[in-house]
């Protein structure tokens, strides 16, 4: 069953869409319902308002106006009746916009961004830089840095012998036991099975730290993505 | 023997024109035969570093769609006999050539020089790759900031993509007191988060504006920057310098001072 009016937002106001399967009056007492429970939402909002939907008499447009001004502080500015000419042309010219972006993407040349790399999982000697992906089906262990506007996504685990400064999604597989392990744990965002957790926002640079360097270990305690340093326990 | 080198950074306004222009003179200084050219089409203005920008008659995208020959647009330098210019066309845009032809036209050009010079222009779109089609080695012009490095980052990514394997960094624009005082990344700073050799480093200096401004590289001479980039082109060709101390203080007294030393 449609629903006798419906609100919609547009790019410069609301659209009250408006059914034709049952009497002009209850559509009425249905509008003035559906503001009275938006009030707080709109407030005293200037408006254009839009109906659809049904094809509406001069005065039945004024009583519907009525109706919104009576249940709601909204200001309307003026009312469009239905979907104007010009916004039909806009939607043509945003449509061969469109077309014409798709024939230039299909032209451009794709800078490679994936790093090579076999089997599911995956080792990576050297330093991942910015603007290159590293994904693997299973862990990942990368021998090098991870630098800033670097992407790892591994459906387990991710080890990173050396610095991490970059986004790491791990446990892509489902397994919320997946972990990040990192010499130099800094990274920008870190994901594990949807949940994400990312740096502090301090200012200064990201350094790599050339002092001595501790092991430390990113995963899920409590629903939040917990680092701390890295003890061999066995493997609990 | 000869090489042929890409000047490249990413990012904008990180001095690699300057940075074309002082290794090209420094080069020529050591009796080398350095060819510049300017790949940067539709934005050219190493023409205008060198203060040659009156002289161009023929250009590059000229000599690839054969207009003219390659020896009737390359400029010779007001000074250096060993360094000529090959001006970008203003008119056009990066597409008037492609990678192929950039490849074939520095074969040429390594036949007559001993360095072939790339000035980069920025961004990773065709420009970029017809500048790093032909080179087998390529600097990288950062500055230390965190964009620019950022950038440096993608780009050398890229290069080895392109299979460029021999790529060294020059830290531009380093601000010692600045450094000290923990407010801008040292040159250390920046090589570890690159992880490529250093080549060199340039002090930030006005000298280096007024040199531009008034079309004359300024390697080789007195000031700090110029002495800098004398060292990156000895080290170029072979020479065993150490980097120099950027960290000297420029007060009238210790001008002073080292006037009295000579």
């Amino acid at each position: 069953m449609t629903q006798k009016v419906t609100i919609k937002s547009n790019g410069h106001g609301i659209s009250l869409v408006l059914s034709d399967q049952c009497p002009f009056s209850e559509i009425l007492t249905e509008v003035g319902n559906k503001l009275e429970e938006a009030k707080g939402f709109f407030k005293d909002a200037r408006l254009i308002l839009q109906l659809q939907g049904r094809d509406l008499a001069d005065e039945e447009v004024e009583q519907v106006i009525e109706e919104v001004e009576n249940h709601s502080q909204i200001q309307i500015i003026c009312v469009v009746p239905k979907q104007t000419e010009q916004e039909e042309r806009f939607e043509k010219i945003n449509q061969k916009i469109q077309e014409s972006f798709e024939t230039i993407n299909e032209v451009k040349e794709e800078i490679p961004n994936e790093v090579k790399c076999e089997d599911s999982n995956k080792i990576f000697h050297g330093t991942l830089r910015s603007g290159q992906n590293l994904t693997a089906e299973g862990s990942v262990i990368v021998v090098g840095d991870v630098n800033p506007g670097a992407n790892v996504s591994a459906g387990e685990h991710v080890i990173v012998i050396g610095s991490l400064l970059g986004s790491i999604v791990a446990g892509n597989n489902g397994n919320s036991n997946a972990y990040v392990l990192a010499l130099d744990m800094n990274p920008g965002q870190i994901c594990i099975n949807g949940i994400y957790g990312r740096s502090s926002d301090e200012p200064g640079f990201r350094k790599k730290s050339r002092s001595k360097k501790q092991l430390q270990i990113a995963k899920i305690e409590n629903g939040c993505i917990a680092i701390e340093n890295y003890k061999n326990d066995g493997g609990k | 023997m000869s090489e042929v080198i890409v000047v490249t950074s990413g990012k904008g306004g990180v001095g690699k024109t300057t940075t074309s222009a002082n290794l090209g003179s420094g080069l020529a200084k050591l009796n080398k035969k350095v060819v510049l050219v300017d790949t940067d089409i539709g934005l050219r203005n190493l023409d205008v570093v060198l203060g040659l920008e009156n002289r161009i008659v023929y250009h590059l995208v000229d000599v690839i769609e054969g207009n003219c020959k390659i020896k009737q647009a390359l400029i010779r330098d007001k000074k250096n006999p060993n360094l000529y210019l090959l001006p970008s066309a203003q008119t056009r845009d990066k597409t008037a050539v492609t990678p192929e032809q950039m490849k074939q036209l520095t074969e040429i050009l390594k036949e007559e020089f001993d360095y072939v010079i790339l000035d980069c222009p920025a961004g990773i779109e065709q420009g970029f790759m017809n500048a790093i089609a032909g080179a087998s080695k390529a600097l990288i012009v950062t500055t230390p900031e965190v964009s620019a490095i950022r950038d440096a980052d993608r780009i050398i990514g890229l290069l080895e993509a392109n299979e460029v394997y021999d790529i060294r960094l020059i830290v531009n624009r380093i601000r010692m007191d600045m450094v000290k005082r923990g407010e801008m990344m040292s040159m250390e700073d920046v090589v570890d988060i690159l992880s490529i050799g250093l080549i060199g480093a340039v002090p930030d200096d006005e000298q280096v504006v007024i040199s531009t401004n008034q079309g004359e590289p300024l390697v080789g001479g007195e000031s700090l920057a110029g002495k800098a980039y004398m060292n990156i082109c000895r080290r170029i060709v072979g020479e065993d310098v150490p980097i120099m101390d950027l960290d000297t203080k420029n007060g009238v007294w210790s001008k002073l001072a080292q006037l009295f030393k000579k």
